[in-house]
């Protein structure tokens, strides 16, 4: 069978919830910013007015630990009609459609359009702003449909699962890890330098990042995070 | 009164049953123990008899395996439903801790128990949990207790969960339980079906789904990347 472009759902039984993480007031500041987050009014490069944006690019080349790259590759989200999971597969391929990106009893439908893209400045994506995050089925869909319409080629998301999923779960460990510091009293700025310094340990093959590149060690990183939350913990 | 009858008292007398003979015609292997193919035919009448016997026990034995089967299946999902009901009290932190604690991602526990992100994390700071959630929350924490006592193999319940169920596709457990499929999970666990029918049954078109012409590869950088297959 040919591979497709893939879309949250059937017609019959559409997933759009599927798509987000979080949204609205659901986000919160101490997940890093990540590939498929949404920023409603920010200043982008080049121009006066603000845009709403999607951030496009891989969650590899976004950062270098904690920082994130001076400049940032963003297309632009604005309303759009709400397209059925079919539609996604057979057309509109210069989008990423948003539907319910505004959740509620009337939710809102937006959509991320890959012809309209701009830069803006690492400074420019403030955190109160950012009103969805993706889940990792969103972030796949994303690339899945953003590298089709640079390249026309379609590559199945269970790929860019395998290549999102370590750096998806970093972020988890990150929000969760800061959640729980800003809860002890400690500054977003100074949880996040804690858990990247745990993270990033002696750099070896044997550090937490580097193990987290495989999924069989995830789940003992997550037990060795409590662990070390526990430990920070004590007096 | 009369001593209970043993186990193999029972087989004999159903294997009478099953043949439609008398006692007095049953071959003495029978009454010899239950090693009836070690007796050794001398004519092709013998062996035709011999063969209708062992059948027969075959026969039985598949019997008893499927009671014995399906009583403990009943048996284990009774333990589960048990200590869901015991759990079930116990409040969302607790539960959410112990499922943390056995290292499971805030976001699998979310899907498995039908919410989102943000409502586990309302729950990790104390607010209040519907009954029903609490339920599949406990019952979740219960099949994680439970799960590694029927196959001492799962030491890390959390990585079991995450683990592909076959290598030709990236579904595991994790999705079968978030798919209702949690008899499944029980199963797979118990290693009672083999991995590519606990796949055909939670998606019969898996092989065409999930078959790519990709593949990833470590880069020169270091990061994942991915590439065509050589053909």
């Amino acid at each position: 069978m040919a591979h497709n472009l893939e879309a949250p759902g059937t017609d019959e039984a559409p997933e759009y919830e599927s798509l987000y993480r979080a949204r609205g007031d659901e986000v919160v500041a101490q997940r890093p910013i990540f590939t498929g987050d949404v920023f409603f009014d920010v200043t982008v490069e080049g121009e006066e007015q603000t845009r709403n944006v999607i951030v496009l690019q891989h969650p590899c080349v976004i950062r270098r630990g904690v920082e994130l790259t001076p400049k940032l590759l963003v297309a632009e989200v604005a309303s759009a009609a709400l397209l059925p999971p079919s539609q996604w597969v057979e057309k509109f391929y210069r989008q990423l459609p948003l539907a319910e990106l505004v959740a509620g009893d009337k939710p809102k439908h937006f959509a991320a359009y890959f012809d309209r893209h701009h830069l803006i400045k690492r400074k420019d994506l403030q955190l109160d702003h950012r009103v969805a995050t993706m889940s990792q089925r969103g972030v796949n869909l994303l690339m899945q449909r953003w590298v089709h319409h640079n390249s026309r080629m379609i590559v199945p998301t269970q790929e860019y699962q395998k290549v999102t999923s370590a750096q998806y779960d970093e972020a988890d460990i990150i929000e969760e890890w800061c959640i729980d510091r800003e809860d002890d009293g400690v500054k977003l700025d100074d949880a996040t330098v804690e858990i990247d310094t745990w993270l990033t340990g002696d750099k070896s093959p044997t550090s937490p990042r580097a193990r987290l590149e495989d999924p069989q060690q995830r789940s003992a990183i997550r037990r060795e995070v409590r662990n070390q939350l526990r430990q920070v913990r004590s007096p | 009164m009369a001593s209970p009858r043993t186990q193999w008292e029972m087989w004999t007398d159903g294997a009478r049953d099953i043949v439609g003979t008398g006692s007095g015609s049953v071959p003495d292997v029978l009454d010899q123990g239950p090693t009836p193919t070690q007796t050794s035919a001398k004519t092709a009448s013998d062996a035709a008899i011999k063969t209708d016997w062992s059948g027969m026990f075959r026969n039985i034995a598949n019997i008893v395996n499927d009671v014995a089967t399906e009583t403990h299946q009943t048996d284990y999902m009774l333990q589960v439903r048990l200590r869901t009901s015991e759990l079930v009290g116990a409040g969302g932190q607790t539960l959410l801790g112990a499922l943390a604690d056995m290292g499971f991602a805030w976001r699998d526990i979310a899907r498995m128990v039908g919410v989102s992100v943000p409502a586990i994390q309302k729950w990790r700071r104390g607010e209040g949990l519907t009954g029903e959630n609490a339920r599949k929350l406990a019952r979740l924490v219960a099949a994680c207790e439970v799960i590694p006592k029927f196959n001492p193999m799962i030491t890390d319940v959390a990585l079991w969960f995450e683990a592909p169920i076959v290598d030709e596709a990236p579904v595991n457990p994790i999705d079968l339980w978030s798919s209702g499929n949690q008899q499944l999970v029980f199963e797979h666990a118990r290693l009672e079906v083999d991995p590519l029918t606990t796949m055909d049954s939670f998606d019969p078109n898996w092989r065409e789904t999930y078959r790519s012409e990709f593949e990833t590869f470590r880069a020169g950088d270091g990061d994942l990347s991915i590439r065509m297959r050589e053909r």
